[in-house]
């Protein structure tokens, strides 16, 4: 019986994901989640998997524009869609806005939360692109930093938000 | 020891900032360093530092622990008690070990030896494998069988005043045997052998030196 179980294994299942722009085409187990995929055969370790049950948001993911915790998307179904990662984002040495804004206000201690919570702060300005103070909380809320960065990712979002507001109104 | 006795007198800024600085004279020891210049001189005291390593964890460039993959290296996991007083019966590693990917089970609580199998708190560690991946070591994990015989335990203070005995001398009665805390090693119930955990008809699926634990 356990025997059964343990020798045999379930079909490998090709996947097409689209990540950070380019095409890639790999096979997975079904069990694979896209958090694993990520981190194994595609070799971004920039995404983070700490709770591995989608309760502390290390692993989020740009998944057709929508954050999404990368450990609790199976692989499988993110055949044939679009993911954004933490090395997508920077445009060789120029940081995205929200990852400058990290640096400019030290918004990173030991940086494990930091991909995550960048992600997740990318779908925000992208959404709402001048996020007020209680816009970035919510969208941190799932995030668990150990260090307690939250102030300096507030002080971080609440620059750009501010940065963009006069931008807009010149 | 005579160069300390040596003063000198040196004069410092006293006072609050914003409110009035003044300045005093203090004797301090000759070997007393000389005083910082003046904060618009300094170059780092007082002056906003970038943290260096800021732009590779924004970018998900730094390398951590978990990040690290080594060639032939294996990942670890550690089954854990579920109960937080029992006494380990049975464990039964034979679908584990023969897991595709496993290449070591360390028992850690051995059911023969009282010491090691009574467990002592919830999460107390039961046994770990190692395998070439962590989706192998949590599958395999998964087919280990652990036996308990639930112990009594104490998690309140009125619990505990009402019963004047330790759970602890209860499962030494339990036992009749006494269970002697200062032999309660980490290191011997860690070596390991193929027949402590696994029978004779799934050994041969491991070797006995994939088993052996570094010491």
């Amino acid at each position: 019986m356990e025997d059964t179980r343990s020798s045999v294994k379930p079909a490998m299942v090709a996947i097409s994901v689209r990540v950070n722009g380019i095409a890639r085409r790999l096979e997975v187990e079904p069990r694979m989640t896209l958090a694993e995929a990520l981190r194994g055969p595609l070799q971004l370790t920039g995404t983070k998997i700490a709770c591995n049950r989608g309760a502390c948001s290390a692993c989020t993911v740009l998944l057709d524009a929508n954050a999404a915790c990368s450990c609790m998307v199976l692989a499988v179904d993110a055949d044939g869609r679009d993911v954004r990662t933490i090395e997508g984002l920077a445009h060789g040495d120029t940081l995205h806005p929200v990852q400058q804004a990290f640096v400019d206000h030290d918004a990173v201690q030991c940086g494990f939360c930091t991909p995550g919570m960048v992600m997740s702060c990318v779908a925000l300005t992208e959404r709402i692109p001048a996020p007020t103070r209680d816009d970035v909380r919510g969208a941190i809320s799932g995030h668990l930093c150990r260090c307690g960065t939250y102030p300096h990712v507030l002080a971080a979002m609440s620059a750009l938000a501010v940065s963009r507001e006069r931008q807009g109104g010149t | 020891m005579a160069r300390d006795d040596l003063k000198r007198t040196d004069s410092f800024p006293a006072g609050i900032i914003g409110v009035g600085l003044g300045s005093v004279s203090r004797e301090i020891p000759i070997t007393e360093p000389p005083p910082l210049p003046p904060n618009a001189e300094l170059k780092v005291i007082g002056k906003p530092t970038p943290r260096r390593n800021a732009a590779a964890k924004v970018r998900g460039a730094t390398r951590f622990t978990v990040d690290v993959n080594l060639p032939g290296m294996l990942h670890a996991r550690c089954l854990r008690a579920p109960l937080p007083h029992a006494m380990v019966q049975t464990i039964d590693a034979s679908a584990a070990i023969a897991y595709p990917g496993v290449k070591a089970v360390f028992p850690i609580a051995r059911p023969e030896d009282p010491v090691s199998a009574t467990v002592r708190y919830v999460g107390a560690p039961i046994i770990a494998l190692a395998a070439v991946s962590i989706a192998a070591a949590e599958a395999a994990l998964q087919l280990v069988r652990v036996t308990y015989k639930p112990l009594p335990f104490v998690v309140d203070l009125d619990a505990a005043r009402a019963n004047p005995m330790r759970p602890w001398s209860m499962s030494a009665r339990t036992l009749r045997q006494p269970v002697i805390l200062r032999d309660f090693p980490l290191r011997p119930p860690c070596r390991c052998t193929a027949t402590s955990v696994a029978p004779p008809s799934s050994s041969a699926a491991i070797r006995p030196r994939d088993l052996r634990m570094p010491t």
